[in-house]
């Protein structure tokens, strides 16, 4: 069952060869096992995940219509939203918080009949690239348990990875779905910016969020991708345009541009040998390869770590022990019951990242930091549209390594963010970037490609990317029962 | 630009947080705000606008119509104290 593709799973339920109820026994016998190695999860309800799967044979049974997820387990991020079951983000501020509400993305799988399968372990609200940022302790990366499975969605890509569960929601504000998917051998996709509703994500940097889906193939992550797309009246920022893709393999040529070596920053010989590779192949179908140089990017990871911790310092003043979550218990008056609160509440990262934003932010230094950053992104976006007037996608590797070990470069904030220099952009500048396994490296770890195209391109892209799952044929799966 | 402690105590009192580790965490501070100067090498940007939302024209507005919220009970129960159907917080003035 575990090798079955979700669609696969879905017509099985479907025409009845297999119960819904089965499917998800099966899931949680094995995502326990899995749990076990990895800590992927942060909660996990069997009971809920058996009731939703006994609604679903019991439609079956009475001949109703069947959503698209009908019975398919679904990992979901300990940052969405979920009404009664435990959301956490991965801290110890939120760590038995029970929400009143459903987020729009879980309404939307519920209402399509996939399983809301566990709440997957991360970053503590989404800061960080390697997973050991968590209040519930770091996950493993399936292919070497000694290493990271990159952040901040860790849990659900190590999950999906793993086939623990074969579809998961992640959320992504500098690299969050598509730094794990790379480092667990998986794909992970960011929409444009609005296409999928912010409504009950819990915020980091607002104008950077953006829920997106990981799966082991573009067919799967692509119906993920059609059930949580579209118009939401709580979201003021969301996009009024639906889409339903159905991935096709078109005839059409395009230009593609590989990115040049940035200054400062070694790629594998491994990685930059499968990208040759994958050019020449890319020619061979017609497709004109030019290779771009922007030097900018040099900047980004200075621009990001201003602007998205400035955001977050607005973000989480909600957490202040009075409404809800984590509250200190010793304190005289108010001022102390708030700085005890959040500082208990919140890990190391967390705090850091809170005073980079309130210190770029504070007066004096607005304009030198937040306001100089904010125009620089003008200008990175005014680029940007202009390369995609001459070009269809730029290609560069998600991650300058692969997976590294739990611990080297936890105690060296700095290094670490360095990890998010090739996916920040599209954050930046708001446009959608899936990251897609093309080979093993030496030690047997993913490598990554990260594909980029202009705003609102997701179909585009998507199809460029199972264009590429063809022609790639990755084989890589993580050797863990 | 240079930080120091006294900076950091500022910062942490306008965050409201209290740092424990304030040596280490001025080191750290001040390494990432270094790294930010890198930014002064950067001269092409003054004309540009301060772009805070990535995505033009996206804005949308709906009808503010009267609806159901959310059950005053369920809201009051996340909180540790409440006390006649209100938060509870400490004294604000000693």
């Amino acid at each position: 069952m575990k090798k079955l593709k979700a669609i696969e799973l879905r017509k099985k339920i479907e025409n009845k060869e297999l119960r819904a109820k089965e499917v998800a026994e099966y899931f949680l016998k094995r995502a326990k096992k899995i749990d076990e190695q990895l800590n992927i999860f942060i909660t996990l309800d069997e009971e809920r995940i058996l009731k939703q799967a006994e609604k679903i044979d019991e439609k079956i049974e009475k001949g109703k219509k069947l959503g698209k997820l009908a019975g398919i387990p679904v990992g979901i991020k300990d940052n969405i939203i979920t009404k009664n079951l435990r959301t956490t983000c991965g801290s110890k501020m939120l760590e038995n918080y029970l929400p009143p509400y459903n987020a729009t993305v879980i309404e939307k799988i519920e209402k399509e009949d996939g399983i809301i399968f566990g709440k997957t372990n991360m970053d503590e609200f989404a800061m960080g690239s390697s997973n050991e940022h968590s209040y519930f302790g770091p996950v493993k990366n399936p292919y070497d348990i000694n290493r990271v499975p990159g952040g901040s969605s860790g849990g659900s890509a190590a999950g999906v990875s793993s086939m623990a569960f074969p579809l998961a929601l992640g959320s992504d504000t500098g690299g969050s779905i598509r730094q794990p998917a790379s480092f667990c051998g998986i794909n992970g996709f960011k929409p444009t910016y609005g296409r999928v509703s912010r409504y009950g994500l819990v915020a980091f940097a607002s104008s950077m969020d953006q829920i997106g889906p990981l799966g082991r193939n573009m067919k799967d992550l692509t119906l993920l991708y059609n059930t949580i797309n579209g118009y939401d009246n709580k979201d003021s920022t969301s996009l009024n345009k639906k889409q339903s893709i159905d991935l096709n393999i078109s005839d059409k040529k395009y230009k593609i541009g590989f990115l040049k070596p940035l200054k400062d920053v070694s790629v594998s010989e491994e990685y930059l040998k499968r990208e040759e590779e994958i050019k020449s192949e890319l020619s061979k179908n017609g497709h004109k390869i030019v290779e771009i140089d922007i030097p900018e990017l040099e900047y980004v990871v200075a621009i990001y770590y201003i602007l998205a911790p400035s955001e977050a310092s607005s973000n989480l003043s909600r957490f202040d022990g009075v409404r809800y979550g984590y509250r200190t218990e010793k304190y005289e008056a108010m001022e102390e019951f708030y700085s005890k609160t959040r500082g208990d509440g919140f890990g190391k990262e967390v705090k850091r990242r809170i005073m980079i934003g309130t210190f770029c932010l504070s007066a004096g230094y607005y304009d030198a930091y937040y306001n100089k950053a904010l125009k620089i992104r003008s200008f990175l976006k005014n680029k940007f549209k202009s390369l995609f007037s001459n070009l269809d996608f730029i290609v560069n590797p998600t991650t300058p390594t692969t997976a590294y070990k739990i611990g080297e470069k936890i105690s060296n904030p700095l290094e670490m963010y360095f990890s998010d220099i090739f996916t920040i952009n599209a954050n930046l500048i708001g446009a959608p970037a899936i990251s897609i396994p093309i080979g093993l490296d030496n030690k047997g770890l993913p490598l990554g490609m990260h594909i980029l195209s202009n705003e609102m391109e997701d179909e585009k892209v998507l199809n460029f990317a199972y264009f590429l799952e063809n022609l790639i044929n990755f084989k890589g799966e993580p050797d863990i029962e | 630009m240079e930080i120091n402690k006294d900076l950091v105590k500022k910062i942490s009192k306008l965050s409201q947080l209290k740092i424990k580790d304030l040596d280490e965490f001025t080191e750290e501070f001040s390494k990432i705000v270094t790294y930010f100067e890198k930014l002064d090498k950067f001269k092409e940007y003054e004309n540009h606008f301060p772009l805070v939302n990535p995505i033009e024209n996206n804005l949308t507005l709906r009808e503010d119509m009267p609806k159901e919220g959310l059950e005053k009970e369920r809201i009051l129960n996340s909180s540790s104290t409440v006390k006649d159907d209100h938060f509870e917080v400490p004294k604000i003035i000693k």
